[in-house]
């Protein structure tokens, strides 16, 4: 057998494909000898399965497509005849098409300012978004953006739920205002952060370049101002010590804690925007949030059977375009945890040895 | 099956008897694979079937209107499938002993046939597909025959006419250039990062 040192010895190898994808019975007694002769490229061996298997996945793709493309022209001949329908209802139709029309106009008129755009994603998915004013906006998975009416014009007031990421226009008549269920951000023109989902107990808004304001929904105090690298972590819900004012500033009893960015390599990439950069990135994070994480991106359920494991805190980088499996494999190698699929995108965590 | 597979499948039944051919497409799309996966169990006559399974989705767009609603689209679009192969296998007296109840047609378990909406165009496997569209026209042939009909460099030398040597060449530069665009690349960058406390 050749000396297979990369990826590629594998993949381009006969045997390992017939192993791989074929799980030809006499090249599966042969790899898993070879396995045993040299544990060490135990890893190696499994990517390389991983990315023959994808490229199946791949092919078949691409065959059906090409395959598709066959059968579109044969779609379009027209088999339908339209049934005319009866006179009466066409007419009550247009009644009430009419009906409807008149409510509306009448419904913009008196209320026009609260005609809004929204910008949407599903789990998994990702978009950007160029806002009429020039700002830049990238909306991560699951997430909403509301752009008010008259926005460029009048205001520049976006709502947001979930997380975004923004590279704000210049533009000092018109503040840039961010709102969330926890905190107002306003920018004149700036790159930040602001992660703000429904199901999350903290709102974070983190300061990349230039300067803003943060105004706390549940306190009614003076604006927290931030320079670049500031972040701002706020409790959602109204802390339960109402305590006042005697506590020192920035403190969680002000329902605040003021961090600096977290930079989680040797090139001083962020972690807080690396979700930009196509990275899932978990710096000291407990399993709890990482799950939340993981269930927007791969559009799954994660069940915890102890909370135990939730809290435990984890430290780790993944391409985003991995598959689940791995990333799960990754996390449970440092502090163990079990797992099982208990539906169909239903995964349930546990602790090793029950 | 589990629920949400079949709720989002009968989302995509109904919107195909409404004439939505992206329904369509999504549903094409899903089946392909496991559809011509299980023909190929019974021909290695790749062309018939895909004609096959394009003859099934035809006739499915061509009767939207009056085909009824279906509670087991896997089912039935297997089904439907199973009985254009047979016409088609037939009428091409390829497998002429090929017929519908016959014991070569083993009982269809769905079960075991994945329905997968593809998610957008954040997969790595279509990634992957779209850097195996960029390749140059001669090494996509050669990638199709080597990792998608899996024959091995001799039987593709000899199809190609073209030497051993050349093909492993070719499909070696091929495999090099989907690397590099495609996180075939970002593995090994990757692994380093995973730093663990």
């Amino acid at each position: 057998m050749n000396a297979y040192q990369s990826i590629q010895d594998f993949i381009l190898d006969e045997s390992f494909f017939r192993y791989a994808v074929r799980q030809d019975p006499s090249e599966i007694v042969k790899w898993e000898g070879y396995l045993q002769q040299h544990p060490e490229q135990a890893a190696l061996i499994q990517l390389a399965k991983q990315e023959l298997l994808d490229m199946q996945n791949a092919l078949y793709l691409v065959d059906a497509e090409q395959n598709y493309a066959r059968l579109i022209p044969q779609l379009d001949t027209p088999v339908r005849t339209i049934v005319p329908k009866k006179k009466w209802t066409l007419y009550a139709a247009a009644a009430v098409l009419l009906c409807l029309m008149a409510t509306l106009w009448v419904f913009q008129y008196h209320f026009n300012q609260s005609q809004t755009m929204a910008y949407q994603t599903q789990p998994a998915e990702k978009k950007t978004i160029h806002l009429p004013d020039g700002t830049l906006v990238k909306l991560n998975a699951a997430s909403k953006l509301e752009v008010s009416d008259g926005f460029g014009k009048t205001n520049r007031a976006v709502k947001l739920v979930g997380e975004a990421y923004m590279e704000v226009a210049k533009n000092k008549a018109l503040p840039f205002t961010v709102a969330t269920q926890a905190l107002q951000v306003r920018v004149l023109g700036t790159t930040i952060n602001v992660r703000a989902y429904a199901n999350e107990e903290l709102t974070a808004a983190s300061l990349i370049e230039g300067s803003a304001e943060v105004i706390l929904k549940s306190k009614a105090k003076s604006p927290i101002r931030l320079k670049p690298k500031d972040k701002v972590v706020a409790a959602v819900k109204e802390s339960t010590s109402p305590s006042k004012s005697s506590a020192p500033p920035h403190s969680q009893e002000e329902g605040y804690k003021m961090e600096t960015v977290t930079q989680y390599d040797a090139e001083q990439r962020l972690a807080e925007t690396s979700w930009t950069q196509q990275k899932l990135v978990f710096v000291n994070e407990p399993l709890s949030s990482i799950a939340k994480t993981l269930e927007r991106w791969y559009n799954i359920k994660i069940e915890f059977q102890d909370a135990d494991i939730s809290a435990r805190k984890y430290t780790a980088a993944f391409d985003d375009r991995e598959e689940l499996q791995y990333v799960l494999e990754s996390l449970r190698s440092s502090i163990p945890f079990s797992y099982r699929k208990i539906g169909p995108r239903t995964i349930s965590i546990y602790l090793t040895n029950q | 099956m589990s629920k949400d597979q079949d709720i989002l499948e009968i989302q995509l039944w109904e919107a195909l008897r409404s004439g939505e051919q992206a329904a369509l497409q999504k549903l094409y799309m899903s089946y392909y694979k496991n559809l011509l996966q299980y023909g190929l169990r019974y021909t290695d006559d790749r062309d018939t079937l895909k004609d096959s399974i394009n003859n099934t989705f035809l006739y499915f767009w061509e009767k939207r209107e009056s085909i009824g609603t279906a509670n087991h689209v896997g089912n039935y679009i297997f089904k439907s499938y199973q009985r254009q192969l047979v016409k088609d296998l037939n009428s091409s007296n390829k497998f002429e002993t090929l017929q519908e109840g016959n014991d070569h047609m083993e009982a269809v378990d769905v079960e075991e046939f994945q329905f997968i909406i593809q998610q957008e165009e954040n997969t790595r496997v279509s990634i992957l597909k779209n850097a195996i569209l960029q390749l140059p026209k001669r090494q996509r042939e050669l990638v199709l025959l080597r990792y998608y009909e899996g024959l091995s460099y001799d039987e593709i030398s000899l199809k190609t006419s073209l030497t051993k040597r050349a093909v492993y060449n070719q499909i070696h530069s091929a495999i090099n250039s989907l690397k590099k665009d495609t996180n075939l690349k970002n593995l090994k960058q990757i692994l380093p990062l995973l730093i663990f406390f």
